[in-house]
């Protein structure tokens, strides 16, 4: 349970630091660190169960932290990002979710703590697609929330967990070729420049 | 259990096929492939149904599945629509941005995804689909050559990414309440956690179907798509439903049902008025019909309220569903050749004639006038709220509801009336982008057909209610 706590912590300070960071191959960084926190957690977890899962949970965590991240910078490279200042009430915003995360872990709540604490920490990341005009920092906000709620899936089969890091793969796949095809088409690497 | 494999793996193997043929270099077999993918999975969707009509139901454990005779009903309807798009599609000879290989495979993908999601029984699972579903949406939308498409697929690609976390959330929540993620058989677990799920669920679909206050991605995407890809998403709508249904019905055993149902009404309730006055100040076609069916999905979420509180109206959402799902495929058929007849420089009187007579036989049907299918289903509707409502508000509020709704549905007659006139009396010139000559007779057969299915559904409405 300490363990949990302590990397869903860091997991949500990394994707505090996503959200303030600039230079978008930086932010994609800042996604592989993070799906190795909670991925790494998910593999001990699974040590203590059936031997028969780990090769999904490791495949998952392969995904999550290694390819999804590639596709990500080559995104990154592919287009001149324009470096925007985080606007003030992100700041704000993710500093006060990340007062509410602190909050629920002193206090979880009686029922669906885990539940709870999962959510604040995915709040944190759904602020750069809240903010983002860039299609990088928008799919990184996305994959960090997704892999936030990515321990509640614990209780479900490890192929579940494998299906749906796939599926995440393929919403990536398809999200990065729209971009690129999109930037070629218009020049633009704004989204709101892409019509 | 054979059929539901079948009925799973045939538009698996056709799109894996597609994709296989299109890499070896294989050129002319995209149209076979996509008409045979449909039509075999139009057939292993039939073989389901008669096999579940016979033994009543069938469960695949190994596949996360269970299936109902109103499921594989459904499930017919939604391989029948996703056949009609695939001859239309071969009618059209338009190209989009896509590989050919690859625009089929994801057409057929789509297919899968939606019959996967009409009978799945595992709440996680259904989210690993809807996220799925995302992918191959967004990738139909984008094969469109409108301008506007890439960005409004990126754009619906962060919305229905984000709808996809809430159900994932919900999933979890269902998952660490009841220690199950099974939707279908018995729930016990915290009622609060339930309630906090379904509303998850409203929250994530809600927002993949596009229903009124998370309709913003909808006018844009049927805008930018091709109609090809507008008529295949009203078989995905079909799934969605029922994934919603499903996903809402171990809330429905809990002290929460009240609310439940009075939230899933009041958003109906919202969203018929809603779609139906901005649908009447449109000009573009797409935008009229997305607008249309927003307040289509405000019947089908009312009847979904009611038929919660009371399951014996389920099987009148279920014939709605599957009758609105139909009739908007023919209509959104109708004008996606209307739109592209200025590119293939006018059309024949008699074509321009049979295409707004087919229109008008849907739009009716989907108003719900009689003889057509669509008079039954709206009958079914009415009966159903009059009676769940007169229990709980009494007969004033119930004769002024029930007064408001076939009120509003005079609205969209009037734009639907003009979109008629239009097709019937309006030639155009030949635009500055020629087009391949279409193939006539393949692009009538799904206004024809969704046409003289509200003609033999009004007659023989029982085909809709199975069981």
């Amino acid at each position: 349970m300490v363990l949990a706590l302590v990397s869903t912590s860091l997991a949500t300070l990394i994707s505090l630091v996503a959200v303030h960071t600039l230079e978008p191959r930086r932010v994609v960084l800042a996604l592989v660190l993070h799906s190795l926190t909670i991925g790494l957690l998910e593999a001990y977890y699974c040590l203590g169960k059936e031997a028969g899962e780990l090769p999904y949970v490791v495949l998952s965590l392969l995904i999550s932290s290694v390819v999804v991240p590639y596709l990500l910078l080559r995104l990154a490279l592919g287009i001149t990002s324009a470096e925007e200042r985080t606007p003030g009430w992100v700041t704000v915003a993710s500093l006060s979710l990340l007062c509410l995360y602190a909050y629920i872990a002193v206090c979880p709540p009686a029922e669906l703590g885990k539940v709870a604490l999962c959510a604040a920490s995915a709040a944190v990341p759904l602020l750069m697609v809240a903010s983002g005009r860039d299609p990088v920092r928008v799919l990184v906000g996305i994959n960090m929330a997704s892999n936030s709620l990515h321990p509640l899936l614990s209780e479900a089969p490890a192929l579940l967990s494998l299906l749906s890091s796939v599926s995440m793969l393929l919403a990536n796949v398809i999200g990065v070729l729209v971009a690129l095809s999109a930037y070629r088409e218009y020049g633009s690497p704004l989204i709101e420049g892409w019509a | 259990m054979e059929e539901l494999a079948l009925c799973l793996s045939a538009p698996l193997v056709s799109s894996a096929a597609s994709l296989l043929l299109s890499r070896a270099g294989k050129r002319g077999v995209q149209w076979p492939t996509l008409v045979g993918g449909s039509a075999l999975s139009l057939l292993a969707s039939l073989l389901l149904f008669s096999a579940v009509s016979r033994h009543g139901a069938l469960d695949a454990p190994e596949l996360y599945v269970y299936a109902e005779a109103a499921d594989a009903l459904a499930v017919v309807a939604a391989s029948i629509i996703a056949l009609l798009a695939s001859i239309y599609e071969w009618g059209m000879c338009i190209e989009g941005r896509l590989p050919a290989g690859v625009y089929t495979a994801l057409f057929l993908s789509l297919l899968f995804c939606s019959i996967y999601m009409a009978l799945v029984r595992d709440a996680v699972l259904l989210f690993i689909l809807v996220e799925a579903l995302i992918g191959v949406s967004v990738a139909l939308v984008v094969h469109s050559r409108d301008r506007a498409a890439p960005e409004v697929a990126f754009r619906y690609l962060v919305i229905t990414a984000l709808s996809a976390l809430s159900v994932l959330l919900g999933a979890s929540v269902v998952t660490l309440a009841t220690g199950s993620s099974d939707v279908v058989g018995p729930s016990g677990g915290g009622e609060e956690a339930l309630a906090l799920a379904a509303i998850c669920f409203i929250i994530g679909l809600g927002a993949d179907i596009g229903f009124f206050p998370l309709h913003s991605w909808v006018p844009d995407a049927f805008s930018a798509s091709t109609s090809t890809v507008n008529v295949l998403f009203c078989a995905e709508h079909i799934a969605l439903f029922l994934a919603l249904y499903k996903l809402l019905s171990p809330a429905s055993h809990t002290r929460y049902v009240s609310w439940l149902t009075m939230l899933l009404i009041a958003l109906g309730a919202s969203s018929i008025p809603f779609g139906y006055l901005l649908a009447y100040g449109q000009r573009e076609y797409m935008r009229l019909m997305a607008y249309y069916t927003i307040s289509d999905y405000g019947y089908l979420l009312l009847l979904l309220g009611v038929a919660l509180g009371e399951p014996a109206h389920l099987p009148a959402w279920r014939m709605y569903l599957v009758n609105s799902a139909l009739m908007e495929a023919g209509m959104l058929a109708c004008l996606g050749i209307a739109l592209a007849r200025e590119k293939w420089g006018g059309m024949p009187f008699r074509a321009r004639r049979m295409l707004a007579l087919c229109f008008v036989i849907c739009a009716l049907s989907s108003l719900g006038l009689p003889p057509l299918s669509g008079f039954y289903a709206k009958l079914l509707l009415y009966k159903a709220v009059y009676s769940f409502l007169l229990k709980r508000t009494g007969l004033i509020v119930t004769v002024a509801f029930i007064v408001a709704l076939l009120s509003l549905s005079l609205v969209p007659l009037a734009s639907l009336i003009r979109v008629f006139h239009d097709l019937l009396t309006r030639d155009v010139e030949k635009g500055s982008e020629a087009l391949k000559t279409p193939r006539v007779a393949a692009l009538m057969v799904a206004p024809l057909t969704t046409a003289g299915a509200a003609l033999l559904l009004g007659l023989q409405p029982q085909i809709l209610l199975p069981g």
